[in-house]
């Protein structure tokens, strides 16, 4: 080794380092202080995650459609009185019966002034036939799994709640008889008999409930007289004479009803059967409650004091009738099971004790998992006794979706056809539906943007400002749902957009001068070193822009990604499908060229402060 | 020792007058230094805190400005020199050997030395074969892989021999190189130094307060209060340096 360069009179210039090389030293420099860097991006990273989340819920078209019902059109945003909307104007009946839809479905949705009727009906009518058939079907497939614990189930709850229970009841609910033995006092139920003669004597409950029990002929001027709802009266007058004859040959009891008269029984009959009939009635609810019992008396059931009272009778007359009859306190059970569990079935003991079902046992013991998930709500188990609940509700679906299923049916007999043909001819126009919703408010809709979402998610963009008259030329379709934005949304939207831009720069800025100020000291070494200026700003630029880059798009990939889960999973995954896969790469690109440039931006002067301080300032930083 | 040519200088410093501004107080760390120094020699600038050793030092090394008065290097005026030509002549004029070693911590020692040889110019396979000879020589060639933060004290100054050496430099600055060793690897260091000097006929100017170093040095440059108070010729200093080792900070 020899030393030259001595004697030189005339110093060389130092040359610029090729970039090449200069970008290997920042990869290098990147690479081994990685986790480093990673923290110095995190502020490029969240401040672009930021602007991602805002830009992709542009694209997204955020606040998205929600689904219309067919045959609607909903109108929102800066509008008066937003809302559904019917997309179809009236049907005159004739034009409805050219078309081919049989005339029992015209009346039925005919409108007030019975010239018109409504074709939305008719589409609603049909789409709620569908769904109760489906509804029907799975209530009935439900109830062929629950159905065999409807008649046990019901005395594990008595059980558990204490209640009094016949000996036989319970043996045939498959307790051994001797634990059953065990248990045996004696207890309150009263026998219908001596029930049904006490309320002969006293004519204590009014004369319709006592025409029940009794199971008398009842004529519906009584009913009404007796301030049963007209309605109600007509429903069992129309029950078929046959079918009542036939039950009561079957029963070889007592005559037939005189005609223009019915059995008291029959009114609980019906009441049970059209569960979704007359609701609304305070007075028929009552009657819910109360006839069954006394159809219960008229069918020589015992019933218990409780539900005698309830119905009406005095707690006096009912107390007094309380039978010698054997039975046994339900809570002593409880205390024999706790130690005796041979031979019952695992459901039936842990209603019995109160325990939790989890939904795996459910399924295990054949109950249908829709409805285990049901009982056990938010959490993975649930009580036997909700299951109860839920057998004696169930036969009560059965009974709703039959009877909707039976009274939407005409709908069907509509051709498709004819539906289509005046659908197309009386479908409303845009400017039709805006006037309907009393005209969009000039001073905050913003016309110009206005948009439709089809029903199938399509998006119409509509200038109403620049085509005024393009609204009488829109047609409108059944689902669609029409979106006039704020004025000042748009503004909003830029505004955010600044804002995350803004707190973007904050953070780079911050996290390049600390970077750029922890390496003041090996910045002063390598201009010692023959470093020029351009190269130390060079390599910091090069390192920042590198991360920029790397940040900004796995910010992008957060942001994206977190928006379109959580647009995914509350507005439904077509509302994502919307998106344009080209916009989606393009606000990538806007992502990382806006991450880069703020990176740039934020780097360039803590690194020329850098560069151009004297080299023994720099080595002399202590950080 | 090394035959000193006495007609050629490597550094001459005319009236250098340093003052920093602290406070709104004028502060005059250097109040005009007379300095001439030979090729070859070994010149050991002593002195105690504050006496402006440091800032000589950057006042030769290019790292500062003087306020007033000139350094020639090779007989050039360093004031004369834009940048280019000023990172051109710390790359290859001067080598730098710093109390706190200054390695770049995330840069193995290979990388390290090899760094100034990037910066002139050569190409890769030309610094890894030079880096190998120079890590060698400083008897580190089997820990070239190694960060900064793996070496001791000691291991990392060496690895800072190798880099003031990596450009064949005229002359080698070393601001107290044993400042933050412990006496045997300052001894080392030293030994190090000398050896460079002998061999290679390198200037080593090293602003010290350690007295190891008078034993060794062709010439003491003492310094007090920014005065350059006397040179010494070696062969006047009668020094114990067993003796004087209990004195060490």
């Amino acid at each position: 080794m020899s030393t030259t360069s001595a004697n030189k009179t005339t110093v060389g210039r130092q040359a610029q380092l090729p970039l090449g090389r200069a970008f290997k030293i920042s990869m290098n420099s990147l690479r081994i202080r990685f986790w480093r860097s990673m923290v110095t991006a995190g502020g490029i990273f969240l401040g672009i995650a930021f602007l991602a989340t805002v830009l992709t819920q542009w694209l997204m078209q955020w606040p998205v459609a929600p689904k219309v019902d067919a045959g609607f059109i909903r109108l929102d945003g800066q509008i008066n009185g937003p809302g559904d909307y019917d997309v179809y104007k009236p049907v005159p009946v004739e034009a409805g019966v050219q078309a081919g839809i049989p005339e029992e479905v015209i009346k039925r949705v005919q409108l007030k002034d019975g010239n018109n009727f409504s074709l939305t009906e008719i589409i609603q009518g049909q789409l709620q036939e569908k769904r109760a058939v489906r509804n029907l079907a799975r209530v009935k497939k439900e109830w062929q799994s629950l159905s065999k614990y409807e008649k046990d189930l019901p005395l594990y709850v008595d059980i558990l709640g204490g209640k009094d229970i016949k000996i036989g009841d319970a043996v045939k609910a498959g307790v051994p008889k001797a634990i059953v033995a065990k248990a045996v006092v004696h207890g309150e139920t009263i026998e219908w008999a001596r029930l049904f003669k006490e309320l002969q004597r006293t004519g204590k409950p009014d004369s319709i409930t006592l025409a029940t029990a009794l199971n008398k002929d009842i004529t519906p001027a009584q009913a009404i007289s007796a301030g049963i709802p007209k309605d109600l009266v007509d429903a069992v007058m129309a029950v078929p004479r046959e079918i009542e004859d036939e039950e009561e040959s079957e029963d070889s009891g007592p005559p037939p009803p005189k005609p223009g008269a019915f059995r008291g029984t029959l009114l609980a009959k019906v009441l049970d059967e059209n569960p979704d009939f007359w609701t609304e009635f305070r007075y028929v609810n009552n009657l819910r409650k109360v006839l069954p019992v006394y159809a219960d008396m008229a069918a020589e059931k015992d019933i218990r004091v409780e539900e005698a009272v309830k119905a009406g009778l005095p707690r006096k007359v009912a107390e007094k009738m309380a039978s010698q009859y054997p039975t046994f306190k339900g809570a002593d059970l409880i205390d024999i099971f706790r130690e005796q569990t041979d031979g019952i079935k695992p459901i039936y003991l842990a209603t019995a004790l109160d325990q939790d079902i989890t939904i795996k046992d459910a399924v295990r013991a054949d109950i249908p998992i829709a409805i285990a998930k049901k009982l056990a709500g938010s959490g993975k188990a649930f009580k036997g006794s909700s299951l109860n609940d839920l057998i004696k509700d169930h036969p009560r679906w059965i009974k709703i979706w039959t009877a909707r299923v039976s009274r939407n049916a005409i709908f069907d007999t509509a051709p498709q056809a004819a539906i289509d043909k005046l659908a197309k001819s009386y479908s409303i126009s845009l400017k039709e539906a805006l006037d309907e919703g009393k005209g969009p408010d000039a001073k905050s809709a913003n016309l110009g943007n206005l948009m439709i979402v089809n029903a199938d998610g399509r998006k119409v963009k509509v200038n109403l400002n620049r085509e005024p008259a393009l609204a009488a030329a829109t047609p409108l379709v059944s689902g669609d749902y029409v979106f006039i934005p704020d004025i000042n949304s748009f503004y909003r939207m830029w505004w955010l957009v600044g804002m995350s831009l803004l707190v973007c720069m904050v953070g780079i800025t911050n996290s390049m001068l600390m970077a750029v100020t922890e390496r003041f000291k090996e910045i002063g070494t390598m201009k010692c070193l023959g470093a020029l200026d351009s190269f130390v700003v060079l390599l910091l630029v090069l390192e920042s822009s590198l991360l920029g880059i790397c940040a900004s798009g796995l910010g992008w990939l957060l942001g994206f990604v977190s928006m379109v889960l959580l647009a995914g999973f509350t507005k439904g995954w077509d509302v994502v499908a919307t998106m344009n896969p080209w916009l989606v790469l393009g606000s990538l690109g806007v992502c990382v060229v806006a991450g880069m440039v703020l990176t740039l931006v934020a780097t360039i002067l803590p690194a020329m402060q850098a560069a151009r301080m004297p080299a023994a300032m720099a080595l002399r930083s202590e950080i | 020792m090394a035959t000193v040519d006495k007609k050629e200088y490597v550094v001459r410093t005319k009236d250098l007058v340093k003052e920093f501004t602290m406070g709104g107080q004028t502060l005059r760390a250097l109040k005009g230094i007379q300095l001439d120094i030979y090729k070859g020699e070994y010149i050991s600038i002593m002195g105690p805190s504050g006496s402006g050793k440091s800032t000589l030092f950057n006042m030769v090394g290019g790292l500062d400005k003087p306020t007033d008065g000139t350094v020639f290097i090779n007989d050039v005026d360093m004031a004369q020199l834009d940048a280019q030509e000023l990172a051109f002549l710390r790359c290859r004029t001067i080598g730098y050997i710093f109390q706190s070693f200054n390695l770049i911590p995330v840069m193995t020692a290979l990388e390290n030395v090899t760094l100034p040889m990037v910066f002139a110019g050569l190409s890769q396979d030309e610094c890894n074969e030079r880096g190998m000879e120079l890590l060698n020589m400083v008897g580190l060639g089997d820990r070239y892989h190694h960060k900064p933060t793996e070496l001791s004290g000691g291991q990392q100054q060496r690895v800072a021999c190798a880099w003031a050496l990596a450009n064949a430099p005229s002359i080698i600055l070393a601001d107290e190189p044993t400042g933050n060793l412990d006496l045997k690897t300052g001894k080392e260091i030293i030994d190090l130094l000398k050896k460079l000097n002998k061999e290679n006929n390198v200037t080593i100017i090293p602003a010290t307060h350690d007295l190891k170093m008078l034993d060794i040095s062709d010439r003491i440059v003492w310094i007090r209060d920014g005065y350059v108070e006397r040179i010494e010729e070696r062969a006047d200093v009668q020094l114990q340096v067993g003796v004087m080792e209990n004195e060490e900070h």
